[in-house]
């Protein structure tokens, strides 16, 4: 299987300027661009959203630093692109897990997720992103309900009993 | 920390999750049940008798899991981390 979208920040990224790349040019260069042109915004853009702060403001503040002139337009232009860094994360993800049906767990099995040791049961399979959401016990004993990634989730009962970290929830044998 | 900056904390480490951040809180019996979503996919929800308490439990498993799915850098959970009760 390979890399879920959302983890690879720089395809994201590059995702984002490209979705943005018409809005900004026409703000650049109102339907005047050159191939070069479009290059060199397609590459400022990406640098620019380079950036885990998605603040139109701030962003404009890269691209000033890069010899651009931003006025209140583009930065109008630029938030439009932090809500679109979630959508365009999602999109990707829901095709890649389009991709790399079906999920391999069901409802009702105990599964423990690999990097924190939660052991728990899953509630409901959400086939669409190949997610799961699954029940556990925290550590101050109350229920939590949690989505995780299938690719964080393993079912080898031998592995469950080794994690020292793991936390068994009540009334569920291993 | 009161209620109010709790939940303007919670909204802040929810906003690099989400476009569409949004955390509801309903008494069930004796408990709370406080969810943070994302529109309308469920990310955490934490079921517990002090509210305050299980929506900072909620968040902190959200901080584990933003820093899982790499869709928040550090530093906001650092900032996260530092400021909460």
């Amino acid at each position: 299987m390979n890399k879920r979208p959302s983890l690879d920040t720089a395809l994201i990224t590059r995702a984002l300027a490209e979705h943005m790349l018409p809005r900004v040019l026409e703000w650049c260069y109102a339907g005047d661009e050159t191939e070069a042109d479009k290059e060199g915004t397609l590459r400022d853009l990406t640098k620019a959203f380079d950036t885990s702060d998605m603040d139109g403001y701030k962003i404009a503040a890269k691209l000033d630093w890069m010899g651009w002139d931003p006025d209140a337009e583009l930065v109008e232009i630029l938030n439009l692109a932090c809500f679109r860094r979630h959508d365009l994360r999602s999109q990707l993800d829901k095709k890649w897990a389009a991709e790399n049906q079906p999920p391999i767990f069901s409802e009702n099995q105990t599964v423990m997720d690999i990097n924190r040791g939660t052991v728990g049961v899953i509630k409901k399979v959400i086939a669409e992103e190949l997610c799961y959401l699954i029940e556990y016990t925290n550590g101050s004993g109350n229920l939590v309900t949690e989505r995780f990634r299938q690719e964080t989730l393993t079912d080898d009962l031998e592995a469950l009993k080794k994690k020292k970290k793991a936390r068994p929830i009540e009334g569920v044998a291993y | 920390m009161g209620a109010e900056q709790v939940f303007k904390l919670a909204y802040s480490l929810l906003d690099r999750a989400s476009d569409k951040p949004d955390i509801s809180v309903r008494a069930v019996g004796d408990n709370f049940v406080v969810s943070l979503w994302d529109g309308d996919s469920l990310l955490v929800e934490v079921t517990g008798p002090v509210v305050l308490s299980v929506l900072g439990q909620a968040c902190d498993q959200l901080a584990e899991s933003l820093v899982s799915r790499a869709v928040a850098d550090i530093e906001t959970v650092k900032e996260y981390k530092e400021k909460k009760p």
